[in-house]
């Protein structure tokens, strides 16, 4: 009950206390985003405005999930707002994020990018959303629904739908 | 008649609606802003009449989360001696 | 076997929450997917993994954060209550000037306005039971 009393305290206004509870869940955010985006450095901005959403709607917060899953919450829906505003230039957006992600891929020591990762960056955010969400941090599919403002059926036939895309475009780059 | 003359409604009865009418609305925007993302509804509401605002706010957002807690709390407990 | 990472990001959450696990369970993907899936899951872990993760901010800088943030909210929320008052002055005076000129039509708005209240409150009263219904069910 440590981060319940933690919680109560940081909504009646105890600085500290909320310091204290972003700090804490500071690293799963930062993990949840960078899956998220595929880009560290936006990560780090949406981390930055999830943690001011935070502050503000800390006293809205009623306890009904977990307080990690109330922040990404926060966090998907900051990021979704931003791609559907930039929905003109989001063609440049992916040029440059795809030049990022070559940019540390080489930087990232990784031994394989494997193609499935590579196909999924591709796969917009849309798809890839509910994907992450369901079958890397267990959500049902309501929760994802209520996180991505979406109704549940969407979820469904979104993560659907996106692994078909993958294995398509898996299948395509074999036969190459 | 369906004009009322000025001298019909006295002067501090309508001061008296005003005052109450001021003072809901000014209660309902700022509680519900801590309780709610529409407390710009409840305070607007709020200001055309009274008490309807008042018990519809106190209804939803008061006595039925002290009942949600109160029910739950029985329920846990009533688990917890099975 | 399904993965459940939430338990594994290391935090001690003693908020219990019972989420509909069952129903993320139901279906269980097909065998073509699950190797798809399983390489995804593979693929995230290696990100995580090769991705330096920035430290969390220490908690001095946090509550520098949390201060610049609360003054921006504290005089956000005074502009919206003087809003509010200028609403409210001219509704409320507008409201007493129709009392005073025609109260029939001041009543029957009065009138209307509680009805809808108390429409609205037993709505959402039948809605909720119906959830709590739902919910224990």
């Amino acid at each position: 009950m440590d981060e319940l009393k933690q919680i109560k305290r940081a909504q009646r206004g105890d600085s500290q206390a909320m310091a204290q509870l972003l700090q804490a869940h500071y690293s799963f955010l930062m993990k949840y985003l960078i899956k998220m985006t595929m880009n560290p450095a936006l990560a780090e901005d949406i981390a930055q405005e999830t943690m001011l959403r935070c502050i503000e709607k800390i006293h809205l917060y009623n306890g009904k999930s977990k307080f990690s899953s109330w922040l990404i919450t926060l966090a998907t829906r900051i990021y979704i707002d931003q791609m559907r505003r930039t929905k003109v230039e989001k063609q440049w957006k992916n040029q440059e994020q795809a030049l990022r992600r070559t940019e540390w891929q080489v930087k990232a020591r990784l031994a394989e990018w494997t193609d499935a990762m590579h196909a999924l960056t591709r796969l917009g955010y849309e798809w890839r959303l509910p994907i992450l969400l369901k079958h890397y941090y267990g959500y049902a599919y309501d929760e994802i629904a209520d996180m991505m403002d979406i109704p549940p059926g969407t979820v469904k036939s979104r993560i659907h739908h996106g692994l078909q895309q993958l294995r398509k475009e898996l299948t395509i780059d074999e036969k190459e | 008649m369906h004009r009322t003359s000025p001298q019909d409604l006295p002067v501090w009865g309508i001061v008296l609606i005003a005052c109450i009418l001021l003072a809901q609305s000014l209660f309902l925007f700022m509680h519900s802003r801590r309780h709610t993302k529409y407390y710009w509804i409840w305070g607007i509401v709020g200001l055309i009449q009274s008490p309807g605002p008042l018990i519809a706010y106190w209804l939803v957002h008061i006595f039925w989360p002290w009942r949600k807690e109160r029910l739950k709390n029985r329920d846990l407990r009533n688990k917890r001696d099975e | 076997m399904k993965r459940n990472r939430r338990e594994q990001e290391g935090l001690c959450d003693l908020n219990k929450h019972v989420h509909a696990h069952a129903e993320s369970v139901h279906e269980e993907p097909s065998a073509e997917d699950q190797a798809l899936i399983a390489q995804l899951l593979h693929g995230f872990d290696q990100m995580e993994q090769a991705i330096r993760q920035p430290e969390p901010p220490p908690l001095h800088e946090l509550e520098q954060l949390i201060a610049g943030e609360k003054r921006k909210l504290r005089k956000r929320a005074g502009l919206e209550v003087a809003l509010f008052l200028v609403i409210a002055l001219t509704l409320i005076g507008g409201n007493m000037l129709l009392a005073s000129i025609n109260i029939v039509v001041f009543a029957a708005i009065q009138g209307l306005v509680f009805v809808a209240m108390i429409a609205f409150a037993v709505r959402f009263f039948y809605r909720a039971k119906k959830k709590v219904k739902s919910g224990h069910a």
